[in-house]
């Protein structure tokens, strides 16, 4: 809310430096965003929260001044002679919703002067309402709102002669529509308040006017409305339909429940003053069931002092919160009671009141106490796991990146990365609409931009969360990593990334992270090449893919060059055991070469599997050390040469041991894969 | 052959010796079994009683100045040998490497461990909640019903009417609550969403979120934390201040800025926990109380590494994170 200082001295009976006043509110909680100098006045920007609607006027923000000063507002009246009674009859059905109307009669006023010319207010009433953002309009509009930002009530004026037949303030109708002042015609729920005469709405209560009943050049004569409009019948009303009006504001969040007929009074004795004309006396339609209740709230002195630190005696208090407006009922050893004024809807229980005392002492002037308590937490949880893996990537040159989990549902069709896809129903723009279900889209579009800017090496990683829904939402911790090299190597560096160096990554990982039972399969991943990739597995579970990424991704996200990639599910990483220690063998290992020549077809891991089967317990070790082709070799062999190294706990191994065990493989191998040893 | 003469020859053999072979060869020839000098101590034995010591003192003499020179030489012998391997193995050392870049972690994820660390120091323990969160535990659980004016300072992703992205990490308050009941102690950091895109504000951002119940706990203990964390987070004893604020979950609220060159600035939300709170997670406001906090980690990256816009944090050019 905007105001100027000068607004605000004239409710204080005094002047206050800027600074001094600025810093005064911001340390009461009515945080002031900026100052902007007007000549030779300065226009304060308050940041309101939403729980002191009572600070939506001059008044408000001077009562919360007056209150930290410990002094009291300048009284102000005004009084305006009355004739008579209005004949327009107003009836509240919707008596929840408006449990206070009030109205008076306005006429022969005229908003022109004899030329016909719009009479002009005074030049300190439109200074103020420019400097708060409120447009000028016509005089009676303007008096109007000068008096909402001058004591926080929002009033309307109904050119009377366009009005016929009584008024009703009710619910609307479903799809009742109403034409707005703004011009926009809008259909209306049955849980929205109208204002009502014989031939329909003529206005959307508490927020706008219609059209067909405004004031304009020359209206004569006015009904004024000054009501009270439940806050929870206002809220989510301006905002559903995209019209937020000062009047809105202020109702939903509550306008003080006596300040009607005051406000009334003030308006008709400007608008008299000004523009002329009489006006009746005003009426009131009340329905006290239906009025909020000043709340009875007991305060314990002991309670209070706890909660902040402090030892306030009970007289200090209770003249503090005197000067909050806050009745005191009664005070019964320890506790205070107290009755809430009617401008605050925010006090209800102790501890709000708690607040209130803190503010006036203010909470720089609270004590800061250090904690005593010895409560510590050793629970386990993933944090700590996962930053040590996270910085393990760091430490093999990965780069970390945070992409938004949300993407472009598109892509991620296209990607066929959509079962179970999550949409957002408000999408902030069309290509943040669905929740990711891989992390893949986000490290490719870092892949093409980093790309783009002439990058030809790019190593990056990225862990948060995936989303699904298939029966349920489901939410699962991914670590991802993109690998990219097409970069022109070094004179003493000649290997390119490849898929091997990518398993080599994923297997460290696995182990890095503890992870036991660890198996390969062919990767069922629809994003990875089908004959350069692998699933991981922990038993059987799948926890993660990697390899090549598929020829037709590239295609698809137009990008030439081939790249790797990997996903793992971090959860599963975390959950293994804890290692236990082995004491190693005190006795001399062996070693054997061994070399097969065998179809280039076999895949190693089938020989392998072969070797270590019939090798014996003993085998702790065994290396591939040579791939070898061509040469001596025909033309559709290999040859495979292994390491194997034995070693025992319990004594030194003999060599005739070894010999059958070499003889044991050498004849299955011949047999089950026609491999030949190698002289 | 005399001692005299016999010096003379060994001299000349020492002088010949370019390698520490030839030193051992020498050893050998004089000081070995059948070494000429030990040839003569063998040979004392036939001299008479009279002659022995002057003629063992003078062959003792001639084997201290044979061994003094073996060891000089074989000082110099042994230098020049190391010079030749140097020689034969000498590189171009100033040939470049081609050095890898060295991989980064985020700067938001530097920041977030930062500050968890300080906390972690402090006994309390890190929580996680859902990112798809309930309209109950990231509004109403937290005492901010359907229609509240708080509400509106959330602006709210929505995936299906009772579901929504979460807008703070509050929830994980009453989450943490529910799982682990008074007394805790914890903080939980986590990404948060929010319709909102400027230079101050992208649609995903990160915030820590911090509560401790206990007995007795005060808003005193609140700002003694949380000054002592400003601290630790700056690296310097810092000008704080706290004023009144407010927020649905707690009573009081309080903002806490810092002084900054160019005066005040905002860092983070506060409050002692409202009873509304603790009641709906089960925790008796009688025999408990607490603080809760939260803070962008953003806005702290931003000042910690003294960026403007934010929104670069998320943009992933390699240039600029992995300077951090």
């Amino acid at each position: 809310m905007k105001i100027l200082k000068s607004h605000l001295e004239e409710k204080l009976g005094k002047k206050k430096s800027v600074d001094k006043l600025s810093n005064q509110l911001t340390m009461l909680g009515l945080e002031v965003d900026s100052i902007s100098k007007l000549k030779s006045d300065f226009c304060i920007d308050i940041d309101l929260t939403p729980n002191r609607g009572d600070c939506f006027s001059a008044l408000g923000v001077a009562r919360e001044i007056a209150a930290s000063d410990q002094t009291s507002l300048k009284k102000e009246k005004y009084s305006v002679k009355k004739y008579g009674n209005s004949k327009i009859k107003v009836l509240v059905q919707a008596k929840e919703a408006c449990p206070k109307y009030s109205y008076l009669e306005i006429s022969n006023l005229s908003l022109t002067n004899s030329k016909g010319k719009v009479k002009e207010l005074p030049q300190q009433i439109n200074s103020r309402l420019e400097a708060a953002g409120i447009n000028l309009i016509n005089p009676v509009v303007d008096i109007l709102n000068y008096v909402m930002l001058d004591i926080g009530q929002p009033m309307h004026a109904f050119d009377k002669d366009k009005i016929s037949g009584d008024i009703k303030v009710r619910f609307a109708k479903n799809n009742e529509k109403v034409n707005l002042l703004d011009d926009q015609t809008i259909s209306l729920s049955k849980d929205s308040l109208l204002i009502t005469d014989a031939k329909g709405p003529i206005a959307f209560a508490g927020i706008m006017g219609s059209k067909d009943s405004s004031v304009e050049m020359d209206t004569s004569a006015i009904i004024l409305e000054s009501a009270f409009f439940a806050p929870k019948f206002i809220r989510g009303k301006a905002r559903k339909f995209g019209i937020q009006t000062d009047a809105s504001q202020r109702f939903e969040r509550g306008v003080d429940f006596n300040l009607q007929l005051k406000a009334l009074e003030m308006a008709s004795a400007l608008i008299i003053k000004y523009l002329g004309g009489s006006c009746t006396n005003a009426k009131e339609i009340v329905s006290n069931s239906d009025l909020p209740k000043q709340k009875k709230i007991n305060l314990s002195v002991n309670f209070l002092n706890q909660k902040i630190g402090t030892q306030l005696p009970i007289k200090k208090i209770k003249q503090l919160l005197q000067y909050l407006d806050i009745e005191i009922i009664d005070v019964q050893s320890d506790l205070i009671k107290i009755l809430t004024p009617s401008h605050r809807f925010d006090l209800e229980i102790q501890e709000d009141l708690v607040e209130e005392i803190a503010r006036l002492v203010g909470y720089d002037n609270l004590p800061n106490r250090e904690l005593k308590t010895a409560q510590q937490n050793f629970s386990k949880t993933d944090y700590s796991k996962t930053l040590e893996l996270k910085k393990f990537l760091t430490h093999n040159n990965f780069q970390e990146v945070i992409n938004y989990s949300f993407i472009d549902d598109g892509l991620q069709k296209e990607l066929e990365l959509s079962k179970g896809i999550i949409k957002i129903q408000n999408p902030i723009t069309e290509n943040l609409n669905s929740m990711r279900t891989s992390l893949f889209p986000g490290l490719i579009t870092n892949l093409i931009s980093n790309a783009k800017r002439g990058n030809d090496y790019l190593k990056i990683y990225e862990e948060g969360k995936v989303f699904s829904k298939i029966k349920s939402i489901k939410e699962s911790n991914h670590l991802a990593g993109l690998i990219f090299d097409q970069e022109k190597k070094s004179w003493n560096r000649s290997s390119t990334f490849d898929f091997y160096s990518l398993k080599e990554l994923a297997l460290k990982i696995a182990k890095f992270s503890n992870v036991a039972d660890i198996s390969l399969k062919k990767s069922s991943s629809n994003l990875l090449h089908p004959k350069i990739s692998a699933d991981i597995f922990k038993a059987n579970k799948k926890i993660g893919s990697f390899g090549k990424v598929h020829p037709i991704i590239l295609k698809t996200i137009n990008f030439k060059k081939p790249f790797f990639y990997f996903e793992f599910q971090t959860n599963e990483l975390f959950n293994s055991k804890s290692t236990k220690l082995v004491e190693p063998s005190k006795f001399p290992s062996m070693q054997r070469d061994l070399a097969f020549i065998v179809s280039e077809k076999l895949d190693y891991i089938e020989l392998f599997n072969e070797i270590t089967k019939h090798a014996g317990k003993d085998l702790i070790d065994i290396k591939l050390f040579d791939l070898f082709k061509g040469g001596d070799l025909q033309k559709n062999q290999k040859s495979l040469a292994f390491r194997l190294t034995w070693q025992s706990a319990k004594g030194t191994l003999e060599d005739n041991y070894i010999d059958l065990a070499i003889n044991k493989i050498v004849k299955n191998s011949k047999s089950k894969f026609g491999a030949k040893l190698r002289s | 052959m005399d001692l005299h003469q016999l010096k003379k020859q060994l001299s000349k053999d020492l002088n010949k010796a370019s390698n520490s072979k030839d030193l051992q060869d020498l050893k050998i020839k004089y000081l070995g079994k059948k070494g000429r000098i030990s040839l003569l101590s063998k040979d004392l034995g036939k001299l008479s009683q009279s002659e022995r010591p002057k003629a063992g003192k003078a062959i003792n003499l001639l084997k201290k100045f044979f061994e003094e020179q073996i060891q000089i030489l074989s000082k110099e012998i042994e230098q020049q040998e190391i010079n030749a391997i140097l020689e034969t193995e000498s590189i171009d050392t100033s040939l470049p490497v081609q050095s890898e870049k060295l991989g980064n972690l985020h700067p938001i994820t530097k920041t977030i461990d930062k500050i968890c660390q300080y906390f972690i120091s402090r006994g309390y323990s890190i929580e996680d909640g859902p990112e798809i969160e309930s309209e109950y535990f990231n509004f109403d659980a937290l005492n901010i019903p359907k229609d509240h004016p708080a509400r509106d300072m959330h602006d709210t992703f929505y995936v299906d009417a009772q579901m929504l992205l979460r807008t703070h990490t509050s929830p994980v308050q009453i989450r943490a609550i529910l799982k682990s009941k008074a007394p805790l102690k914890i903080i939980c950091p986590g990404k948060v969403y929010r319709s909102d895109a400027d230079q101050t504000h992208t649609p995903m951002f990160h915030q820590i979120e911090g509560l401790l119940i206990d007995e007795k706990v005060n808003f005193g203990n609140l700002k003694h934390e949380l000054t002592e964390f400003l601290n630790y987070f700056f690296g310097k004893k810092l000008k704080v201040r706290f004023r009144p604020s407010y927020f649905p979950f707690t009573e009081p609220s309080a903002e806490v800025d810092i002084m900054d060159k160019k005066g005040w600035l905002e860092i983070m939300g506060c409050g002692m926990v409202h009873p509304n709170v603790l009641k709906e997670a089960g925790v008796d406001p009688k025999k408990y109380s607490g603080f809760a906090f939260g803070l962008g980690i953003e806005r702290m990256t931003k000042l910690d590494y003294q960026m403007d816009d934010m929104r670069l944090l998320f943009e992933n050019d390699l240039r600029l994170i992995s300077q951090s």
